[in-house]
């Protein structure tokens, strides 16, 4: 089990450095130029799907972000319980489903 | 309708420029969530397993097939600016040839596209020029016509090609979703020993993709009430597209169906003249006996002939192993005078009775194979 929580926590940790890294690239490439074709149809659409993808990219930035942020938060009470039962292992992978709920009181 | 100066400053370049630029986002979405998925298989370069590993690997490939789709998308976005781009430089190039011509041949063309003779012709030859002049002005305006047309077709086949671009599990809404972070109280924690999170927003989009070895942790709140799909929106005053299912799921959906998709319907050659169509009611259906398999066939001679074959063959074996019993009995006792060729006749009897009735099925059967296999194989009636 020792050896198999050790994998996990390395996982999870170069997991969560990939995604925060590519977090960052999603955010900047998605920045559009300037459009400066004014009263034209096809600048005025342009536009559009530069801000469709300006926002569609930011969402993926902080999905990746969280996907990275809950793969480190994971990974640390991952060493907190490392020598607990499997259910609380399990319980704590629940960053895979929610990692907003961390933080949060249950009902 | 442009105005001439309008004409001349036209400018095309946003489109090359969104060809490139969305080409690299594509890039650029579809690399990283691949890198984090191949992470998320081998983190370091040494294979990850167990739990958290198939969770993570599961979420993981929910995301890069999200960004495979859109990437796909936002290439054939790219893909229509970058034709726009090509054909409306074309048309602009014309528009601009023919006020060239015009004004070679000594007319003026006006900022609002008006022609006018130059030369002061008068006379015939001006009322002559006069419509000339006319005919180059229409020219020049359905140039400039053609291009406008043009830059509106090109616009919708950006926005068509690019509608259904959207983020994970339909999108959500990251103000509202930080809103509904702000409703939370500070500094609580839950009962998994997770602790404060760097940057909670976008994580609910983490939450519909749920796989079965994930456990849910959070305090029950409904995480869809802070998702809101991003959809994509017309904002130019046109009518509003009907909603369609978008390429995204439906090829998701593709890939997870299991119900195999019918063929698509085969085109039929079109042809000219064609004969109205009368429609003309079926005939009759013919009836057609089913056909006898060979099994029915072999079965049903042999419960035909079976009763009296069984009787028959038994009676002749009893008498012929009978006749070979008393000869063999009465050679084993010859000083007995051949007392042993009754009991010898009876047990031929018996024995050839017995034999009789054990082969006489097995013969009608392979008579009844025979007759089956010669019989011919049953066929439809011809119309």
């Amino acid at each position: 089990m020792t050896n198999r929580l050790a994998v996990d926590l390395d996982g999870l940790m170069a997991l969560s450095a990939r995604a925060g890294e590519h977090a960052g690239h999603a955010v900047q490439v998605s920045v559009p130029p300037a459009v400066s074709a004014s009263g034209q149809q096809s600048g005025a659409a342009v536009a559009e799907i530069h801000g469709l993808v300006s926002t569609v990219g930011v969402q993926m930035s902080q999905q990746l972000s969280a996907l990275g942020a809950g793969a480190a938060n994971a990974a640390k009470s991952y060493g907190t319980h490392e020598a607990q039962s499997a259910t609380q292992i399990s319980d704590v992978l629940g960053w895979v489903s929610d990692v907003g709920s961390a933080g949060r009181k249950p009902c | 309708m442009l105005t001439r100066s309008q004409l001349e400053n036209w400018d095309n370049a946003h489109l090359k420029q969104a060809e490139e630029h969305w080409n690299t986002v594509a890039d650029q979405w579809e690399t990283s969530h691949a890198a984090v998925h191949r992470e998320a298989t081998h983190p370091g370069g040494s294979e990850w397993f167990g739990r958290a590993a198939e969770a993570a690997q599961q979420k993981t490939a929910a995301y890069q097939l999200r960004a495979t789709g859109n990437a796909y998308l936002l290439r054939e976005g790219a893909m229509a600016a970058g034709r726009g781009f090509e054909r409306l430089e074309v048309l602009k190039q014309d528009a601009l040839d023919a006020i060239s011509a015009t004004e070679a041949q000594g007319f003026a063309v006006g900022e609002d596209l008006s022609v006018t003779d130059a030369t002061g012709a008068t006379g015939a030859l001006r009322e002559q020029r006069h419509e000339i002049a006319k005919a180059d002005a229409a020219y020049i305006r359905s140039k400039v016509g053609t291009l406008l047309g043009a830059d509106a077709e090109v616009s919708a086949e950006m926005r068509a090609a690019t509608m259904g671009i959207h983020a994970l599990d339909g999108g959500f809404d990251p103000q509202e979703h930080q809103r509904e972070l702000a409703k939370e109280p500070a500094g609580s924690s839950n009962n998994t020993g997770v602790g404060q999170q760097p940057s909670l927003a976008g994580v609910h989009a983490l939450g519909n993709g749920a796989g079965p070895d994930d456990t849910i942790v959070n305090n029950g709140t409904n995480i869809n009430g802070a998702v809101r799909p991003v959809d994509f929106v017309k904002q130019d005053g046109g009518p509003q597209p009907a909603p369609q299912p978008g390429f995204i799921d439906q090829y998701e959906q593709q890939l997870t169906s299991l119900t195999p998709q019918a063929p698509a319907p085969m085109p039929m050659p079109s042809s000219a003249n064609r004969p109205p169509n009368t429609p003309q009611s079926p005939g009759p259906m013919p009836v057609v006996p089913p056909p006898q398999s060979f099994g029915q066939c072999v079965g049903d001679h042999v419960k035909e002939n079976v009763g009296n074959d069984m009787i028959k063959d038994a009676f002749k074996s009893a008498a012929e192993k009978a006749a070979i019993g008393a000869a063999g009995g009465a050679m084993l006792t010859p000083e007995a005078a051949g007392a042993g060729a009754l009991p010898g006749a009876v047990l031929g009897w018996v024995g050839g009775f017995a034999e009789g009735l054990i082969e006489a099925p097995l013969e009608d059967a392979a008579k009844g194979a025979l007759e089956c296999a010669d019989e011919p194989i049953p066929k439809l009636p011809l119309p």
